[in-house]
């Protein structure tokens, strides 16, 4: 009885990887694109984005979903960034600079947003996705209002013509591809963004150390049943908080790396997606709502990206419109992630449901099921 | 009744640790604070702008011919009534200026730029006749930005353009709002 | 009835219906009561409330057979959209004008409605407790995918295609000559100057309403309700939980397909592609902004909901504007209607999943 189910959990499992690979293999040789151009793209893309997926693994284990108000930490990297450029701080300690300013931001941004997420039990992803939004309007009010205004700005060049409010496009010249300059490696062709791979290891140095401190062991607690965690002492609703706030701060240095990449800021469109694309990511990786591991980050990135860079391409030389392929390569994402968030929900209830009537005894089900196991799937389900 | 109270060694160690941690904070806030002051302080960009041109009251001359060069950089050849710019990175700078055409040995100097301007303008002619102030802050007459960049971005009743990962619009539609194509 | 009784009662009503609602209703009534100081025509300004009150009351109405069923925010309404979106551009391409070219829009639309809906409650239902974040992706998604098909569907219309290829939609199709304006302007009656009432628009939305009214108050109606705020006792009662959740969807699809026809017709244009996305967010915040919480809603809250919505709306641009000399009209709406949203969402409800 054991055998198919177990097999079925394994497919379901990696459904949403085995899709993706399927698709974007196929769109490969049909794209027409260099493999040698490929494989560069990838390998900045890796050092520009995977810091930014990173920022979502603590709030899955903590249990609380998808973080979308990593969207925060991403708007408090850009306010940064902006005093940075403001006061032309050049080239790599112009970053940390902008980190050291945008992470006391983020903290208290993911503080206040673990307030609210804590408030919002079981509705966790859909309330941190419309914070994103109203922490967007916020974020408008004090670029586009205060800051030249209240907030001084030195330099006149990034100010609107009006005499306040920062511009649409923020010229990120100083601290261009400075991070990405800094140790380059060329090896077969490929230049290799060095330096950002150091931050990144470093970076997951540090979720492993984390994982076994006590706050990530409680996280990890929290994240399986609050109630047994409560029971134990933890202090569930701080520990949350603590997640999304080192959750927040994450993003906010992930943005920056982002950014310097880019060279460019849209000052008030650049953080809108980054949500979306780091959620996409680290599902496409084989992540679950409720479980995320380091490969899932690197996996995820590296699918993720190819698909954006091959199908559009792939779509233009099958159907002649570049359009289609562009479309075809948001509707895949964007059905990909609700297939992920699909798949776990079924998977949740099908558990719970088979614990459920094992507990009434019916045909399917362990008689001998332990209550702890039963309890923990049913707050489980409950979420 | 008697609550139960700690013994007055336990209240004291418990003093003790509070104030410690609180020292120690206030010293990683005083550490960080100061970092970030050094790399604004060390780290500030400035544009040199770097003349060759004489002093109308006639102070000083300019050069027939100078390659000047900042920090042990690049050298630039300026001619008479040259003006070029240097970016440099900090405040305090070397300055070697070479005569190809042999009329006087080279001259090293140095200078200091201040923390809190942008733009700067230094007078090679004045600075080796050994007269202050060399360099002074340079202000730019404001030059129109185009309107499209400064439009105010936001633009109700229009759905915003969506941005791939590599900050471009992902749809290039023309009722899209002026959207800002980044880089790659 | 001592003093401390009815403050008490006051305070305990007001805290019921929300601080923020509060709030916000005494903004809405300031700024009619500063309208006139600033240069802006009280009349007018209440004529374009009540114009964007029809435009989009028939979308909030969409929400509140979701809503009681216990599915939550129909963040999905995009999914009705597209139908309603396919009913629009089918009657365009038929050439039918006027009358007939928006009942027309109104008939084709709803195979496509109800089927999606059918689909969409099925999905629906094998995801109970997460279906707010699968509802946006799959809106998303299905937006997406739709706009594919908005450029290989063989539309001919030379009013819709793109001129330069010949073949495509176009993103915004123009109404004209066709049935813009059509309920708004029927059997409008004008007062004074500034002031003109849609008639014709409003009745619609109370035939919608009242549409809605009877079907809730029917025996399936009240099945949803049932199912929505005490599932064991609908359950016991024989009720199929899953059966009324996918009935409400529908329901719910179909109501929002409605919608953007209405909407269009008021708005003048057809908008397709990317333009559906976000739409579901007015909707949701407006009803929550009328009083209904994540699992409970009513007529009243719609209509409540709407007007206070679009008087912020309507009034904010041209008042605040005024005093402050700037434009702060989106980031005010941006703030409202999120913040209505995550306030509702984080209300402790008397049924949590």
């Amino acid at each position: 009885m054991k055998k198919p189910i177990l097999l079925r959990t394994i497919f379901a499992d990696n459904l949403v990887v085995v899709i993706f690979l399927v698709i974007t293999a196929a769109a490969v040789p049909v794209s027409g694109l260099p493999l040698l151009s490929i494989a560069q793209e990838i390998v900045t893309r890796i050092g520009r984005n995977a810091f930014l997926v990173f920022s979502l693994i603590l709030p899955i284990m903590a249990g609380m979903g998808i973080n979308f108000g990593m969207v925060l930490g991403a708007m408090a990297g850009q306010i940064g960034l902006i005093f940075a450029v403001d006061w032309n701080i050049v080239g790599v300690p112009g970053l940390i600079f902008a980190s050291m300013i945008g992470v006391p931001i983020a903290a208290l941004l993911g503080w206040m947003a673990g307030e609210v997420l804590n408030r919002a039990r079981g509705r966790e992803m859909v309330t941190g996705f419309i914070l994103a939004f109203l922490m967007d309007g916020v974020y408008q009010f004090v670029v586009l209002y205060l800051m030249g205004f209240i907030i001084p700005l030195h330099s006149i060049t990034i100010k609107l013509s009006r005499g306040y409010g920062v511009r649409n496009t923020l010229n990120l010249d100083a601290v261009r591809q400075t991070l990405d300059r800094l140790i380059p490696l060329k090896i077969g062709g490929l230049t290799f963004p060095i330096a950002n791979y150091l931050v990144m290891a470093v970076l997951c140095i540090f979720i492993v150390w984390f994982r076994k401190t006590k706050l990530g062991q409680d996280m990890r607690a929290v994240g399986q049943n609050q109630v047994v965690s409560h029971a134990a002492g933890i202090p569930v609703e701080r520990t949350r908080i603590l997640a999304i706030v080192i959750s927040t701060i994450f993003a906010c240095i992930g943005q920056i790396i982002f950014l310097q990449n880019m060279g460019n800021m849209a000052t008030y469109n650049a953080h809108k997606q980054t949500g979306f694309f780091a959620a996409a990511a680290i599902l496409v990786g084989g992540a679950s709502i409720a479980k995320a591991t380091i490969p899932n980050v690197f996996v995820g990135v590296v699918l993720l990206h190819l698909m954006y860079i091959v199908v559009p391409r792939a779509g233009t030389n099958l159907f002649g419109s570049a359009m289609i392929g562009e479309f075809f390569r948001d509707a895949f994402s964007y059905g990909v992630i609700a297939l992920a968030l699909v798949l776990h929900a079924w998977r949740k209830r099908a558990n719970a449901d088979s614990a459920r009537s094992g507990l009434r005894g019916g045909a399917a089900g362990n008689r001998t099921e332990p209550p702890a196991t039963i309890a923990a799937a049913d707050a489980g389900a409950g979420k | 009744m008697k609550v139960p109270t700690q013994k007055p060694k336990a209240a004291q160690m418990q003093a003790q640790t509070k104030t410690r941690r609180i020292l120690l904070r206030l010293a990683l806030l005083v550490v960080y604070v100061a970092l970030a002051v050094a790399l604004f302080i060390f780290n500030r960009g400035h544009t040199v702008l770097v003349d060759n041109k004489g002093d109308p009251a006639g102070t000083f001359q300019a050069f027939e011919l100078m390659k000047v060069s900042i920090d042990g950089g690049k050298g630039m050849e300026f001619f008479k009534g040259d003006r070029d710019k240097f970016t440099v990175v900090g405040q305090r700078h070397r300055i070697r200026i070479e005569f190809p055409d042999g009329s006087k040995p080279a001259f090293e100097g140095r200078f200091i730029v201040p923390l809190g301007g942008d733009l700067f303008l230094l007078s090679v002619p004045k600075m080796v006749a050994g007269l202050e102030p060399f360099i002074e802050p340079f202000v730019v007459a404001r030059s129109p930005l185009p309107s499209e960049e400064d439009a105010l971005p936001l633009v109700p009743d229009v759905p915003e353009p969506i941005l791939g990962p590599d900050g471009k619009p992902i749809l290039a539609l023309p009722t899209a709002t002026p959207a800002d194509t980044a880089g790659k | 009835m001592t003093d401390a009784g009815i403050k008490g009662r006051l305070v305990s009503a007001v805290r019921d219906f929300g601080w923020p609602r509060v709030i916000i209703f005494i903004f809405v009534v300031l700024l009619f009561l500063a309208a006139p100081f600033v240069g802006v025509s009280v009349s007018a300004s209440l004529s374009d409330v009540l114009n964007r009150f029809g435009q989009n009351a028939v979308m909030v109405l969409a929400l509140v057979p979701m809503m009681q069923a216990g599915a939550g925010l129909n963040f999905g309404l995009p999914v009705g959209i597209i139908a309603g979106l396919l009913g629009a551009t089918l009657a365009v391409q038929f050439g039918l004008t006027g009358w007939v070219g928006f009942l027309a829009a109104i008939v084709l639309c709803l195979p496509f409605a109800i089927g999606f809906g059918w689909l969409y409650g099925r999905l629906l239902n094998k995801v109970k407790g997460e279906e707010m974040t699968i509802a946006m992706y799959v809106g998303f998604a299905g937006v997406t995918f739709m706009s594919i098909m908005w450029i290989i569907l063989p539309y001919t219309s030379p009013n819709m295609v793109w001129g330069y290829a010949g073949t495509g939609l176009r993103t915004t199709i123009t109404l004209d000559g066709y049935w813009t304006r059509i309920l708004n302007d029927f059997l409008a009656v004008r007062i004074g100057q500034f002031f003109i009432f849609p008639t014709g628009v409003l009745l619609f939305f109370g035939l919608a309403a009242l549409g809605m009214r009877l079907f809730m108050r029917s025996r399936t109606g009240t099945a949803i309700t049932a199912v929505g705020s005490n599932p064991d006792f609908a359950r016991a009662g024989g009720v199929s939980a899953d059966r009324m959740r996918t009935i409400s969807v529908v329901v719910s699809t179909v109501y929002g397909a409605i919608g953007i026809l209405v909407y269009q017709q008021s708005f003048g244009f057809i908008q397709l592609y990317n333009a559906p996305l976000y739409m579901a967010m007015p909707a949701v915040a407006a009803i929550l902004l009328g009083g209904a919480s994540v699992n409970k809603a009513s007529l009243v809250n719609v209509m409540v909901g709407t007007f206070l919505f679009q008087s912020i709306l309507t009034m904010t641009p041209s008042v605040i504007n005024s005093i402050l000399q700037t434009d702060m009209s989106e980031v005010i709406r941006i703030l409202v209607s999120n913040g209505m949203i995550i306030y509702a969402l984080t209300r402790k409800s008397k049924v949590t999943k």
